[in-house]
């Protein structure tokens, strides 16, 4: 597939007569070709990266690498709100990401990594099914939010996994769909 | 009486533990606040005391204002600790 997409876009635009923009063209598209091959293990490797880094903070803590844990931790406040209260803990040190949050990801991980595996043969999810996975984690949140109730560990994370897996399965055999189709215009005509 | 001498009365305490990441910025905020205003801080290793290490071991940092009038914890943002001191 990649190596017709290469065609297709060779077709698309021919080799410049100026050697530099030549070279800028075949680096660009060997750029472009790599991400449109490897996008989805790219992003699965990414998951696997934060959930790698939430759990080495505690750890890097615990053998006293303190600097580097700090600025870990740090840095994943962009992803997660980090609540000691809701956040797991090892040998007595905070993990990176809250519970919600770690089930959130580990399951995008998971699936992601099931889309890669089954080389992108998985089928996507209707969108009303993602909303209905979504729903639980919505309504424990919101519950929580406005003091009505407290919720549990184990809701957290039965609800972070559920609206995880139901992001995954939906996004990425829609991306791959999408970018399959986006295809059809060079194909059309014929180039 | 004037608002300074109002406020070197306040006492705080503030449970920690070594190793405690949001410990660490929680305390720069109220060295941050100790160059604005005077209180008496009181620093407890939540280890000392297998009780108090039960009570907050999944809160910390817990930063305690005038006995328990005012209770921060966990990611303290430094405008409710300026509030909690009345500097804002």
């Amino acid at each position: 597939m990649a190596l017709q997409y290469w065609q297709q876009m060779a077709q698309v635009y021919p080799q410049s007569k100026h050697r530099t923009t030549s070279k800028v063209f075949t680096v660009v598209k060997w750029v472009g070709l790599f991400f449109y091959d490897h996008w989805a293990a790219l992003i699965m490797g990414l998951l696997g990266l934060v959930i790698l880094a939430a759990f080495s903070v505690p750890f890097l803590a615990y053998f006293g690498l303190d600097r580097l844990s700090k600025q870990i931790f740090f840095a994943m406040h962009l992803l997660c709100g980090q609540i000691p209260s809701h956040s797991p803990y090892i040998c007595g040190h905070q993990c990176g990401l809250c519970v919600r949050c770690t089930a959130i990801y580990s399951t995008l991980f998971v699936t992601s990594a099931i889309f890669v595996f089954t080389k992108k043969r998985l089928p996507g999810i209707p969108w009303w099914l993602l909303v209905l996975l979504a729903l639980p984690m919505a309504w424990d949140g919101t519950t929580q939010l406005f003091g009505l109730r407290e919720s549990t560990a184990l809701l957290r994370v039965i609800t972070g996994a559920l609206f995880g897996l139901g992001c995954a399965w939906f996004t990425f055999p829609l991306v791959h769909k999408t970018m399959l189709e986006s295809q059809a215009p060079l194909v059309e005509r014929n180039v | 009486m004037t608002r300074p001498e109002k406020l070197s009365s306040l006492q705080v305490t503030f449970y920690t533990k070594a190793g405690c990441h949001l410990c660490e910025e929680a305390r720069d905020m109220l060295e941050d606040i100790a160059a604005l205003t005077q209180f008496d801080l009181t620093e407890i290793d939540i280890r000392s005391d297998l009780k108090i290490f039960e009570q907050y071991r999944y809160r910390i940092p817990v930063i305690i204002i005038d006995g328990e009038d005012t209770v921060l914890e966990g990611r303290i943002e430094f405008r409710d600790l300026a509030k909690a001191f009345h500097l804002r």
